[in-house]
Parts: C-alpha cells; structure tokens; sequence
C-alpha cells in the first residue's frame, strides 16, 4: 500500500491554504493511526509511513553526507530509530508532525556518521572559497552523474563544501523548503540564529559558485 | 529582523540560491523501504528505555502469621461485598468471532433504550495456538496495549468484557502482535489501509 507521498514537508504561503490545511489534518489523522498501530506491535503498519517519507528522509541524509549508500544506510537507521522510539512520539501541531521528528532523527544520525569520520566543523568566518576547503561530497555513480545538469552538479557540490552548520539549515530552508517553525523544532535553534544561518550559507554558496569553488 | 545581518531572508538581499530547490528531486533507493522492514523484523539490543518498560515481577514473602491475616483480612472483605445489595445485571452483547455472532445485535434490540446506560460487551475470539490476544479499537482510541483478553477454558478461546456507552465502534482483535478483523463480526468498514475493522453498534 502507498499513500501520497506529501512534499515539500510544509508551507507557508496563503494560496490553497484551507485545502491543504484539511489535507494535512486528514494526512496527519491516518498518521496516528498507523503509529498506534505500530506502538500495538503492527511493524506492517511502518511500512506506509516508510513509503510515504522514503524521499524525504534520503534527500535530508543524501545532502548531509554526500554519498548515496551512506544516505540510504542512515536513512534506513533512522526510519528504525523512529520505529522505536514510536511510543514516546507526541504529534502536537504541524511543527511537531511525524515528519518533522523523522527529519531531526535523520539529521543527527547523519551528524553522527560525520562525526565518526571525524569531519570538523569549519569556523563561522571560515573563507570557504579557499583552496583547501575539502569536499565531503565525492560522486558516486558515474551514470547518475552523467544524467544530470552541469549547474545541478555545481549546486551539490558548493552545497557539500558549506560547514555543516549552515549546510543543514541550507537543506532544510532552501532545498526541503520547511518552515523556519518546523526547522526550530528539527534543529532545536532560536528562528534568529537559523535566520543569520541561512544568510551566511547562501552567501557562502553564491560565493562558491562564483569563485567557481562548486566546480 | 535586522543583524549583523540582513535575516529577512525571503524579501530581502538574501534569495535562495537559485536551482537549490531542485536538488529535493532525488530517488530513493529502491531497497530503502525494503531494508527498513528487513531490519525492523532483526532482534535488537534492548535500550535502556524498553528496559525500563518491560513488566516487573514483585515477588511478596510473608511468614505465616501475617499470610493468615491477610487471608482472614481478604475473607472479610469477600464477605462483605457479596452481602452488599447488588443491581441486577444488564444482559452482556457480545461481538464474536465463533456461532454467537449475532448477540450483538440482538442484544442491541434487546437493550432498553437508556439514554447512555453503557451496555456490558463480551468479545471473544477464537485462537489456537495464541499466546496472547488484545482488543484494540476506537472506544480506547486504538490504545497501544489494547484489551488483553483471557484465554477461555477450551484452550482455543480468548475473551473479555468491557462496559460501552451507546454508539458505533470499530474494533480489531490483535493476536500476537497481528492485527486480525473478527471473523464473526456483522458489519465491517474499511480502515483506509487495505484492511477492514469490525463494526459494533449498541
């Protein structure tokens, strides 16, 4: 069985908002049911939520790592991990949905496998166009490669490049669209601080995609 | 909001970099799901949390002087509530899953019509083998723990009685840990999921 497979996760502009607001209250309705299913002892009743998440879950991972088997280990680590802790989920409003619980489990497992890499995070002023930014990003599959962009291939890789800290405000604001209430919750920042992050990022990556450090 | 900063990323000098929306468009792996499931099914270390949750045995050692108060105390008490007048019982409905299927809308007929008297309703189900049978439906808002019902004398029938207000209810039975739709049940509705709840009215 699948369901809709809801994205971007939020929204916020007023078009439609009624309809989506129904929606989203009868999506975030079946929800429950399939978690009190699954706290009942129904791991079928996962499946569902997994289909329906499956994209979101790997995107945030994919873009955190760089690397598609890494992102689809963690992805799946962190769908497990929810699974668990399924018992203790308490869904109050949009900003505390399933799927953004999901999105801050994924994150900090994913800050978990770069932390066990050992991968430093770069200081706030940190020139990131400089010659001896690394890439945490190192392309995997030459046939995907191939299929996409020149610009899209830029964009990942200067979005690889930017510290973690702003990278993962950048793919939740900017790539995954959410809400800066929904990315509070994720992250568990003050909406200031993410604010400021965003900014920073996307000056960091127009700054490397103009150097040409995305290259 | 100003900074040291301009924050008011959506309106002012700060835009998304353009084309970075698009890098959301990525495809999962189609083992993703697949894998999920797989290792949901593997046995996983116990975390403390679950430790912290599994059932307790307390275990009581009394010497014999104070067992005996307690069993003369527990007489007593047995004694006085069968000598207490009592209110003569209200027939028990029951949604089965073996012959009486239809007593639950009999006694629907049967039952006076109280306004919110709640109605005394036996389920029960038959599963060999089972080692442990719950009741879950929307009258405990598909609770976790469910209903546990007991296993009848037969060995192959599990039941219970619950006290419901007048109304429409779903309901499944959940043996061990698999959701299953009673088999006896009158009325069933679809749950949306590829499966069918029973239907109770009282």
């Amino acid at each position: 069985m699948t369901l809709d497979a809801g994205s971007p996760v939020g929204g916020t502009d007023a078009a439609g908002a009624s309809g989506r607001d129904a929606k989203t209250a009868a999506r975030d309705d079946e929800e429950s049911r399939l978690i009190a299913r699954c706290v009942a002892g129904d791991a079928e009743s996962f499946r569902p939520l997994v289909q329906r998440y499956q994209r979101l879950v790997f995107s945030v991972a994919l873009r955190m790592l760089g690397g598609r088997a890494e992102a689809e280990d963690v992805a799946q680590q962190a769908f497990v991990d929810a699974y668990d802790a399924l018992d203790r989920f308490r869904g109050e409003g949009r900003s505390h949905a399933f799927s953004t619980w999901l999105v801050r489990i994924a994150i900090n497992r994913a800050k978990d496998v770069l932390k066990s890499k050992r991968w430093t995070e770069e200081p706030l002023d940190r020139d990131v166009g400089g010659a001896e930014a690394s890439f945490a990003h190192s392309p995997s599959d030459p046939e995907v490669e191939t299929l996409r962009g020149e610009d899209q291939r830029r964009l990942e890789a200067a979005l690889a490049r930017v510290p973690i800290k702003y990278r993962e405000v950048l793919i939740l604001k900017d790539v995954e669209e959410m809400p800066y209430e929904e990315i509070r919750v994720v992250l568990n920042l003050p909406i200031t601080t993410l604010k400021i992050r965003v900014v920073r990022g996307r000056a960091m990556m127009q700054k490397l995609l103009t150097d040409g450090g995305g290259r | 909001m100003k900074c040291d900063h301009e924050v008011d990323d959506d309106e002012g000098a700060s835009r998304p970099v353009a084309g970075l929306a698009r890098l959301r468009d990525v495809d999962p792996p189609p083992s993703l799901v697949a894998g999920v499931m797989r290792r949901l099914a593997e046995p996983r270390p116990p975390s403390l949390w679950r430790w912290l949750r599994r059932p307790w045995v307390i275990q009581l050692r009394l010497s014999p002087l104070s067992a005996s108060g307690l069993a003369l105390g527990m007489a007593l008490a047995v004694g006085l509530a069968v000598r207490l007048p009592r209110a003569p019982k209200a027939p028990i409905p029951s949604a089965s899953a073996s012959a009486s299927a239809s007593a639950s809308a009999s006694v629907s007929d049967s039952t006076p019509p109280r306004a919110a008297a709640p109605v005394r309703v036996r389920f029960h189900l038959q599963a060999k083998g089972a080692r442990r049978v719950s009741l879950v439906g929307t009258f405990n808002q598909w609770g976790a723990d469910g209903i546990v019902l007991d296993p009848v004398s037969d060995g192959t029938t599990f039941a219970g009685t619950i006290e419901l207000p007048p109304g429409t209810y779903e309901y499944m039975f959940v043996v061990d840990g698999r959701w299953v739709t009673d088999p006896a049940a009158e009325e069933r509705r679809d749950d949306g999921f590829g499966r069918q709840n029973a239907l109770l009215r009282l």
